[in-house]
């Protein structure tokens, strides 16, 4: 292994250990103060503490530059005028990956254990309680060791999603000279010689490996964890912070600022500022918008693009996982033990190929399409649809086939002997009773998919620029204010679609 | 109300998503200069070629050069024309087969040290690195001279430059540095800690901002900036010369248009596309046409010496450079 591999082995794994570590003393606290306390504002902290979860995380990398550059960052612009020039906050280091990366992922940990502390059964708190332990003796010996199947398996997907993140530590890393194995991947991938072409795919096939461990650790904790949890059988008692409490909220409140308001709220104002080295009342105008609108081609065909191959991957994905849920559910219910080893087996396929990182799936299709170039894949949207339907297949799978299983038989015996055919089965039963579960898939699907990059950008060619692409060569080689309105855009679109979901299943 | 919401996301999607067949023969170009020149190119092309839809590719050179590499390796390659500035590139592509022979009609008239020997590629333009700095945040006294200039130790922490990875520019700027100063300029630029990522914009956008107050840039960076307001960032033509970047313009071989292509590429050559280049602050390889707009004269730039065989020698080293630079800039 050269020295350069060995560093960017290194900094991978630091990254993965300190996002994970990070996520944790950010989550845990946070959801149980919610969860278990007399905090104000528990359905807006809710929503606040969630929100990090569907936005990009090198959106988040875009906003951190704009605040902590060493020299040109807001923080250190104030910090110079009133702290006798000093600067004291830099971005561009190893610290700065993992908080970012951290700012975003702890979402995964903290809906996981906010749902397990709903599920578990209050009365063993209570017992310990009430023999007179403190809340934090109860934390950490009852309420965390009951848990601590949902945490680990929470930090092995965090470890997982940090391990493939390409956005932020190419944004971060790069005037820091850090390279991690995507980044280092990336620029392997960029010097075009057949023999890097080749190193990078044996690395990626080692990345693949590696996340393939922690996928296996991750499904032995998995099934451990429906044994050590109960149903929920009353209402927790609810902890009195007391004296506490105003600085459980100020720090509930602050924690949310930074990790999520700030960095939205910088991301959106410094699309408004034409010149980032200056915070002068003048530097702030229309100019990035009007330019990214009237004048910059690649945002409409990126525009165009990202709509294309969401729409196409979701509604391939719900092509697929329809007919396999309803082989699941057929092979369940009429015992056909054929038709359910090939169920699992797709099922099986599909998760490995959902936890395997994004840089490792695309460097494999680029040798796919090369190697199998009769089919033409190459620079086509077709590759990059290909590659989100691969990643995304078991989202739509997972979510779909326990909805399936909610279909008593008796309503389809019931058609078949009123004389419904298959077909007739299927669009007067099934997809009727499903239809806000498949559109909760769709919107699943689509939201990773319109603003998706790591994949994107090693499969794009001339003409299929995705909205992510556009973004990251804004930020990267051009105009950092454009970058700021093509993702104040991006971010816009995902709301939205959350949003649309949240309503959507809500009415149903 | 969801429904026809539904309906209507569905239907923009499908007709985004469907596009007109058009009669036109299709030509791709893949082309490191930036978008705003492309559009004007573009608006030009289509008066002047009607007959034919040219499509673009925007990228840095070094990127497009890996892309045509996946392309060339995939068997499908879908660029017609390259316009970039990775001199090196085209004469690796010449040597392995990749390029179209030129029709002899459109060298007419061009100057002979512009085309290449076997008649593969030529000349189109000059784009040229000078120095840029922040006067904003660099005082009268302190802004460098020229290249040398560089290492001193007061700059430490302030310098950016694109990357060679990434830029066509920047790689041809190394090799010119390096041949006027030996290894050891580069050693001396990690000791002040330069950062070199992106391209030329990236670099300007650094300057610019004053998160790094001095690049080593192109021209046209500059001058476009100040045409759109951008007064604090100024340029010097550094004491050992400007560099300039012979930024060639080739055919592919396995083109499925040669005639179209070969029309396109006797386009570039002549005075429509000479004129659109000056807008981009390029400078034209006909010693009559006059210097950009607010550009000093040709011969103001004191450019250093070049021919294509010197980077004929150059080309072979390419790959060791890149190697040397990404071990002690970029690491």
């Amino acid at each position: 292994m050269t020295p350069f591999w060995r560093d960017a082995l290194l900094n991978s794994l630091l990254v993965v250990g300190g996002v994970s570590l990070l996520s944790l003393i950010i989550a845990l606290p946070s959801a149980w103060l919610l969860e278990r306390t007399d905090i104000r504002g528990k359905r807006f902290f809710d929503h606040a503490f969630s929100l990090p979860y569907v936005v990009p995380s090198y959106l988040l990398a875009i906003s951190w530059i704009t605040l902590a550059n060493p020299s040109v960052g807001w923080i250190n612009h104030l910090s110079r005028r009133f702290l006798n020039g000093t600067n004291v906050v830099n971005i561009y280091n190893l610290g700065g990956i993992i908080f970012i990366e951290a700012s975003a992922l702890f979402a995964i940990l903290f809906l996981a254990f906010r749902s397990g502390l709903r599920r578990m059964d209050p009365a063993l708190e209570e017992a310990a309680r009430l023999s007179g332990a403190s809340s934090l003796r109860i934390f950490f010996q009852i309420t965390c060791p009951l848990l601590k199947n949902t945490i680990f398996s929470s930090l092995i997907a965090i470890a997982l999603a940090s391990l493939a993140s390409f956005g932020v530590p190419a944004m971060i890393g790069g005037p820091a000279r850090l390279y991690v194995l995507t980044t280092g991947i990336f620029s392997l991938l960029r010097q075009g010689s057949f023999e890097a072409q080749n190193q990078s795919l044996w690395i990626a096939i080692e990345m693949g490996l590696a996340a393939l461990v922690l996928v296996g650790i991750s499904r032995f904790f998995s099934k451990q964890q429906l044994s050590l949890v109960s149903g929920k059988s009353s209402r927790p008692a609810l902890v009195r912070l007391g004296a506490l409490k105003p600085f459980a909220q100020w720090g509930l409140t602050l924690s949310w600022i930074l990790l999520a308001a700030l960095p939205i709220f910088t991301l959106v104002l410094s699309s408004f500022q034409s010149n980032p080295g200056s915070l002068a009342w003048e530097s702030f105008n229309l100019n990035a918008w009007k330019y990214v609108w009237f004048t910059l081609p690649d945002f409409h065909r990126g525009v165009q693009n990202s709509v294309i191959v969401s729409f196409a991957a979701a509604a391939i994905v719900l092509v697929l996982t329809i007919p396999l849920s309803l082989m699941a559910w057929q092979s369940y219910h009429a015992k056909k033990r054929g038709m359910g080893i090939f169920v699992r087996i797709v099922e099986d396929a599909s998760l490995l190929l959902y936890s395997l990182p994004g840089t490792v799936l695309a460097v494999l299709l680029i040798f796919f399409a090369a190697k199998f170039s009769f089919l033409e894949l190459s620079d086509s949207l077709s590759l990059i649809v290909l590659a989100l339907v691969v990643k995304y297949l078991a989202l739509g799978f997972r979510t779909l086939n326990p909805a399936t299983f909610l279909i008593h038989p008796s309503l389809i015996e019931a058609a078949r002997l009123s004389g419904a055919g298959f077909f007739a089965r299927v669009f007067r039963i099934w997809l009727p009773l499903l239809r806000p579960t498949l559109i909760a898939v769709a919107l699943l699907v689509l939201m990773p998919c319109i603003g998706e990059l790591t994949m994107s950008i090693l499969l794009y060619g001339p003409g299929t620029e995705t909205l992510g692409v556009n973004l990251f060569q804004l930020q990267e080689y051009a105009d950092r204010a454009a970058a700021s309105v093509v993702g104040t855009f991006l971010l816009v679109a995902v709301m939205a679609f959350q949003l649309l979901s949240g309503r959507l299943l809500r009415e149903h | 109300m969801k429904k026809s919401l539904i309906l209507s996301v569905c239907l923009l999607a499908l007709s985004m998503g469907c596009s007109k067949k058009s009669n036109k023969t299709e030509v791709w170009i893949y082309s490191s200069s930036y978008k705003e020149v492309l559009a004007v190119y573009d608006e030009v092309m289509k008066k002047e070629l009607p007959d034919i839809e040219v499509k673009w590719f925007q990228s840095g050179s070094e990127n497009i050069a890996s892309k045509v590499m996946a392309e060339l390796s995939a068997g499908n390659i879908k660029a017609d024309l390259m316009l970039t500035s990775d001199v090196f590139f085209y004469q690796e592509l010449k040597n392995k087969g990749h390029l179209l022979k030129i029709n002899e009609a459109a060298l007419a008239g061009l100057p002979p040290e512009a085309i290449d020997q076997d008649k593969t590629f030529v000349i189109s333009r000059f784009p040229v690195m000078v120095i840029a700095y922040n006067k904003d945040h660099l005082a009268p006294a302190d802004r460098p001279k020229g290249f040398k200039d560089l290492l001193q130790a007061k700059y430490k922490g302030k310098l950016t430059m694109p990357s060679p990875m990434e830029s066509g520019t920047a790689m041809t700027s190394v090799l010119f540095l390096r041949k006027m100063f030996g290894d050891d300029y580069f050693r001396g630029l990690r000791k002040n800690e330069v950062l070199a990522a992106g391209g030329n914009g990236a670099a300007y956008a650094r300057v610019q901002s004053g998160e790094k107050p001095i690049a080593i840039v192109l021209l046209e960076n500059v001058l476009q900036g100040k045409e759109k307001g951008n007064t604090s960032v100024e340029y010097i033509v550094p004491e050992e010369g400007a560099l300039p970047i012979p930024s060639p313009l080739a055919m592919f071989s396995a083109t499925k248009h040669p005639e179209a292509v070969q029309r396109v590429f006797a386009w570039f050559m002549g005075p429509s596309a000479q004129q659109v280049l000056l807008k981009g602050w390029n400078y034209s390889i006909f010693s009559n046409t006059p210097a950009p707009k607010d550009a000093p004269e040709w011969t103001a730039l004191h450019q250093q010496p070049w021919t294509l065989k010197t980077f004929e020698t150059w080309g072979t080293e390419r790959q060791a450079v890149k190697d040397f630079f990404q071990n002690t800039v970029l690491k």
